[in-house]
């Protein structure tokens, strides 16, 4: 007995060790230092997968990419994902993740477990990654991708981001017409407080004050609660930034960094974000709305989640910047009995803006850092990527990924694209979307702009089009109330396309000294934010500002400014 | 041959051999914890190197100290840092313990089995609730406007507006504590519980004999026979006092209350992990551990000063 005991508790002692053993192990050398594909980037199995061979005698290749949301079909069985699958003989296994997706790529880089395909969010990422020397360099295979080549002839230069001049990447939605973010992130307001006003055009700061001040008169309660004037997301990192995005409804910015700069398009140079005359303004905005009880008191302790609460309630008649929230609400309006309550979207300025009248910047993307895409080598066929990035630079390839399938999904009339009543009901989300429209949007380049015969590839890119499509009968009303054509005419009367060029690949290393000093300036206005917005009065809300500028003075922000403006003058004689 | 029989006849390799098989009870456990716990120390190596991810650490280049001194010289940020810190770990550490023992006391003096072990679960239930969940039902309590607590207490004419408890700096240290109090009463009162049941009952017996009741019994047998489980829980939570559950600050720290409300390690989370700055958010990692060590080294000394009564 004691023999059989010894001999169990020595095997279980054993059965653990092996177990722990065979757990800590790793199967491959993940180190970064590993050159998984040859020097020259080209994968030693090109003959046996390469572009030569027919899709069918070519292994089946699955890739792995990252995403947000899972689509509601899986890629392979959609009509694009098919396509893909008989073309190529590959498909994509889209993989979801939670959290802070900048701390993932971090954190994979760190593991040294990435996979093949990856979106790396911004520049100061990919440079990460590229000294890390994880990245598969494309030069090589450009001569195998001339529609690539030909297609992003021009924006290619822009995405050598990396001191030896090699090609890491490419961006995904580049070039994007200025018409797809014409509409401004202003604010949005509740369609029948205006009806209550008589539709009143609301632009100015004090405009908006006046009005909301009203509509709060007109309308206490809401749903049996207490009205709210203005809802706004100001929980966590948004404090740094959402108060001050004034900057961008004026003229001459538009590009920031949104850290501790802001690049002026007429005077080509970078200036500080935090003493912006725009920023100021903003800041006035929002301590006027506090003083008159306008501004939500519950905004700064407010995450996303909970404006969207309270605009899917109707209780706030307002809400700035994450106008994109009332896609979800306004439906859910509409189905609760109160379609009158649904949200429109509404153009502001402040007072020095309107008094500058300057065109309006609309963004037209000719860089998208946030949607730069790169092959790791983990890719086990890289060329095989390329092979599908050339396809995908066609604009019959554009047309399916970004349509669906003429006779499906629209169909041809006097020449321009118009969507069919499945189209219309994938839209609506009353039906599947089957095909997997845009579906590989995240990971390969969808150019949105005008075809050969000046149509747009995308037809919900006509603003016409678009608002049939995507806004509801009231809110289509509720523009026409305002005497606008569709609810594109302001923005795109008073703005002017402007690209947005080197800006994005000006990168400072965040762990560096002058990172480290940024991270203290936005931090500081971050909290020094609040305070200036809860001020009680004029005279209090100048003395705080006056101890930020001294505070702010003591990071030394022109050092900061100075180091930018360099960066982007050394980019700026490399064109 | 004779250095072999000198090794096996050595006293103490005759011990571990005599008592070989515990021995082999023991190691899984004490390879977990050098696996898992001291190996990853070598990683402190990377507070002195200038490493980047993705690289190798044994090739960066040493730069020493530095990321010590840019720490402690080149802002003040570790003095709010470490007392907030400090301040709401130690209180809740504290209150905590000392709310579980009263809560022990009490629950033992009930005779109603059935609702003992009915307040037990109940009070046993946020233990397992996650901070998320938690936030959302403060929110929806004590949110200054929406907030239940606060829209009853503007309509009963009890206050005129609603109170900013999630936003409010002075009340951050309040919330948490009486946070951490809620969350952990069930489980901290059961190592009570479970020493309380140990106490001999002769002990009560004999007070019984000499005329006490249930209060003089409370103070003169229960108290003191729990004595040393709470001087053992407030040492070995002495080394946590410098630890904070960041889950908890991610969710209630905010712009208007970051001055009471940002500990350490929110600290380190934002200014090393977020910026990919693995060194500077192990320099700081690493005071942080040192002054734990010292903190539970000298905590169980002065115990034993004190009182007789220590870990080690």
């Amino acid at each position: 007995m004691f023999n059989k005991n010894k001999a169990l508790i020595v095997s279980l002692c054993l059965i653990v060790l092996l177990g722990m053993l065979a757990a800590c192990s790793k199967a491959t050398d993940q180190s970064p230092s590993t050159n998984k594909s040859a020097e020259t980037g080209k994968s030693a199995e090109t003959n046996q997968s390469g572009a030569a061979a027919a899709p069918q005698d070519r292994p089946f290749y699955s890739i792995k990419v990252m995403v947000r949301v899972l689509p509601e079909v899986k890629f392979e069985e959609t009509g694009f994902g098919k396509i893909i699958k008989d073309k190529f003989n590959m498909t994509f296994d889209f993989i979801p993740y939670t959290g802070d997706y900048v701390e993932k790529l971090n954190l994979m880089l760190a593991a040294g477990d990435y996979p093949e395909l990856l979106n790396i969010r911004n520049n100061d990422m990919v440079q990460k990654y590229i000294d890390a020397n994880v990245l598969v360099p494309l030069d090589d295979y450009l001569e195998d991708a001339p529609n690539f080549a030909k297609m992003f002839e021009k924006y290619i230069p822009n995405w050598r981001i990396s001191p030896d001049n090699k090609l890491y990447k490419w961006e995904a939605n580049v070039p994007t017409d200025a018409v797809y973010y014409a509409k401004g992130l202003d604010i949005a307001v509740r369609m029948d407080a205006l009806e209550q006003q008589g539709w009143p055009n609301l632009l100015s700061t004090d405009s908006y004050i006046t009005f909301l001040k009203k509509a709060l008169e007109q309308n206490p309660e809401t749903n049996g609660q207490k009205t709210i004037g203005m809802t706004v997301a100001f929980a966590g990192n948004l404090m740094a930034w959402l108060p001050q995005v004034m900057f961008e409804k004026g003229g001459r910015y538009l590009a920031s960094i949104l850290n501790g700069v802001i690049f002026n398009d007429v005077t080509k140079e970078f200036e500080d974000l935090s003493t912006n005359e725009y920023v100021l303004e903003s800041y006035q905005f929002f301590n006027k709305l506090y003083r008159e009880g306008i501004l939500d008191k519950e905004s700064f302790t407010d995450t996303e989640d909970q404006v969207q609460e309270k605009l899917n309630s109707g209780r706030a008649l307002s809400v700035w910047y994450s106008v994109y929230k009332t896609r979800t609400a306004n439906p859910l309006l509409s189905k609760a009995g109160k379609p009158n309550m649904q949200y429109i979207r509404l153009p502001v300025r402040s007072d020095k803006q309107i008094e500058r009248n300057e065109k309006r910047e609309l963004f037209e993307t000719d860089a998208n850092a946030q949607g730069s895409v790169a092959i790791t080598k983990e890719a086990k066929y890289p060329e095989r990527i390329i092979e599908l990035l050339n396809w995908i630079s066609t604009d019959e390839a554009q047309t399916l990924m970004q349509n669906g399938e003429e006779g499906v999904y629209y169909t041809i009339v006097d020449g321009k694209k118009q969507p069919t009543d499945q189209y219309k009901a994938v839209l609506a989300k009353t039906e599947k979307d089957t095909f997997g429209l845009n579906g590989l949007s995240q990971v390969f380049p969808t150019y949105k702009t005008k075809d050969a015969n000046g149509n747009y590839i995308d037809m919900l890119a006509d603003p016409d089009v678009n608002d049939q499509l995507m806004l509801s009968a009231e809110e289509r009303n509720a523009y026409k109330q305002l005497g606008w054509k569709n609810s594109y005419q302001y923005w795109l009367d008073t703005g002017v396309p402007q690209s947005v060029g080197l800006v994005y690949q000006v990168v400072i290393d965040p762990a560096s000294e002058l990172g480290a000093a940024e991270a203290n300036i936005v931090q500081l206005r971050s909290k020094w934010t609040p305070r200036l917005i809860q001020a009680k009065n004029d005279e209090e809300f100048q003395s705080i500002w006056e101890q930020y500028l001294v505070e702010h003075e003591k990071l030394n922000p022109q050092k900061l400014v100075d180091e930018y403006n360099r960066l982007y003058a050394e980019k700026a004689k490399n064109q | 041959m004779g250095l072999l029989f000198r090794f096996r006849n050595h006293h103490t390799v005759k011990k571990i051999i005599r008592h070989q098989y515990i021995y082999f009870m023991l190691f899984p456990a004490v390879l977990l914890i050098f696996v898992f716990q001291y190996l990853p120390l070598v990683g402190w190596l990377m507070a002195f190197k200038d490493y980047k991810p993705g690289f190798s650490l044994w090739s960066a280049e040493w730069i020493g100290f530095h990321q010590f001194y840019v720490f402690f010289f080149q802002s003040s940020d570790y003095i709010y840092l470490i007392r907030n810190t400090l301040i709401m770990n130690i209180l809740s550490t504290t209150v905590s313990l000392f709310v579980s023992l009263i809560f022990a006391l009490l629950i033992n003096e009930i005779r109603v089995k059935f609702f003992v072990k009915t307040v037990q679960t109940i009070t046993f239930f946020p233990f397992f609730i996650s901070w998320v969940i938690i936030y959302s039902l403060m929110n929806a309590l004590f949110a200054q406007e929406s907030g239940l607590i606060n829209q009853l207490l503007v309509s009963w004419h009890v206050i005129d507006e609603g109170i900013n408890l999630l936003g409010g700096k002075q009340y951050a240290w309040g919330m948490i504590v009486a946070m951490d109090v809620w969350k952990g009463l069930g489980y901290n009162s059961i190592i009570f519980i479970a020493s309380i049941s140990a106490i001999p009952v002769d002990q009560y017996e004999a007070a019984e004999i000499d005329g006490a009741g249930r209060f003089k019994k409370m103070r003169y047998v229960t108290v003191p026979n729990l004595m040393p489980t709470l001087i053992v829980l407030l040492i070995i939570n002495s080394g946590y006092v410098f630890s904070s559950d960041i889950s908890k600050y991610l969710l209630f720290m905010n712009s208007l209350n970051w001055e009471t409300m940002e500990v350490l390690d929110m600290y380190i989370y934002n200014r090393g992990l977020k910026l990919f700055n693995f060194p500077y958010a192990t320099a700081v990692e690493i005071v942080k551990s040192c002054v734990s060590i010292t903190l539970i080294i000298g905590v169980n000394q002065l115990s034993k000063k004190l009182t007789g009564k220590a870990i080690f």
